[in-house]
């Protein structure tokens, strides 16, 4: 991936009655900012699961990953079980705590080997808080991050829209501000 | 977690059917199996499939696997099965944070409409 995270253009069925459609190919690219912009179910939760992190997890070894899921109560417990393994002395016993554990982990492994860090933010109500963690933290920081609520004010470099085409398709193209 | 949510709930824990926009399935199976919880049956007709139909576009059945929902959409279930139900009282938690800005307007106007019939309270406040 180097500085440079790409998904190709093609039409790809994410669920059964569901599909996704990126005519032109998308860049995330290192030190920007972009928000995935749509309405419920036009399939951006679908398009982190299907595109982004399995695109990530083939250049694994060149950065860390940082994935808070939305409704994170499932991912929640495998997050405390790693806390445990790992001997961490905070008690992980609710969301809040979770991603501290999260963020304290990602800064021992920046502190033992430098690399870029690819957040990806799916609804989470902490959101501006893990945004300024991670700006202190990570000198080289790609953030793809998703929200209603409105939070994290701060202009994001691109904006990358899902227009649902009928219910069981939507198309997702850039549009930088 | 989730004893530390039960906790959080405070008074209404025990006269309120909770509603957690946190966790808005249970079941995480199929629709019969999310029905059952709130004592519903499925029936074409029913008002709740006619709203959510509309809401969202998607035509549920009983078998439809709710793991293939969005969040947002798993969170309007849970409202709508829940103002459905049978409860007379009913808490949600952080219903809004999921939902786009259309869809939150229509989950507050449902509420309000149920609140005739019902006792509904929202935490943290739902104009927060």
């Amino acid at each position: 991936m180097s500085q440079v995270l790409q998904i190709e253009a093609g039409t790809t069925s994410v669920w059964k009655g569901f599909k996704l459609l990126i005519p032109e190919p998308l860049e995330f690219k290192i030190s920007k900012i972009y928000k995935l912009e749509g309405a419920n179910g036009s399939g951006k939760s679908s398009f982190i699961k299907h595109f982004i992190l399995p695109t990530l997890k083939q250049n694994k070894a060149e950065h860390y990953i940082l994935y808070i899921e939305q409704q994170m109560h499932k991912e929640f417990y495998a997050i405390k079980a790693d806390a445990a393994i790992k001997g961490y002395r905070d008690k992980v016993d609710s969301e809040k705590a979770a991603i501290d554990y999260l963020l304290q982990d990602l800064k021992t492994a920046l502190a033992r080997e430098q690399r870029s860090v690819v957040a990806v933010l799916d609804e989470t109500i902490y959101l501006d808080e893990i945004v300024a963690a991670l700006q202190l933290l990570c000198p080289k920081l790609l953030l793809i991050f998703c929200d209603h609520r409105g939070q994290y004010s701060t202009v994001q470099d691109a904006t990358i829209n899902f227009k649902p085409l009928s219910v069981g398709q939507s198309e997702i193209y850039e549009a930088t501000p | 977690m989730i004893t530390n949510w039960i906790n959080s709930y405070g008074k209404y824990a025990d006269e309120y059917l909770i509603c957690d926009g946190r966790h808005p399935l249970i079941s995480n199976d199929s629709l019969a199996d999310e029905l059952k919880l709130y004592n519903l049956q499925y029936n074409k007709d029913s008002a709740w499939l006619k709203d959510y139909l509309r809401l969202t576009g998607k035509q549920l059945s009983p078998e439809t696997r709710l793991e293939e929902l969005s969040g947002g959409q798993k969170t309007l279930l849970m409202l709508i099965l829940s103002l459905s139900s049978p409860a007379a009282k009913i808490c949600y938690w952080h219903l809004l944070d999921s939902l786009d800005e259309a869809i939150r307007r229509e989950a507050l106007r449902l509420i309000d409409n149920a609140k005739t019939t019902k006792d509904i309270v929202c935490e943290p406040s739902a104009t927060d």
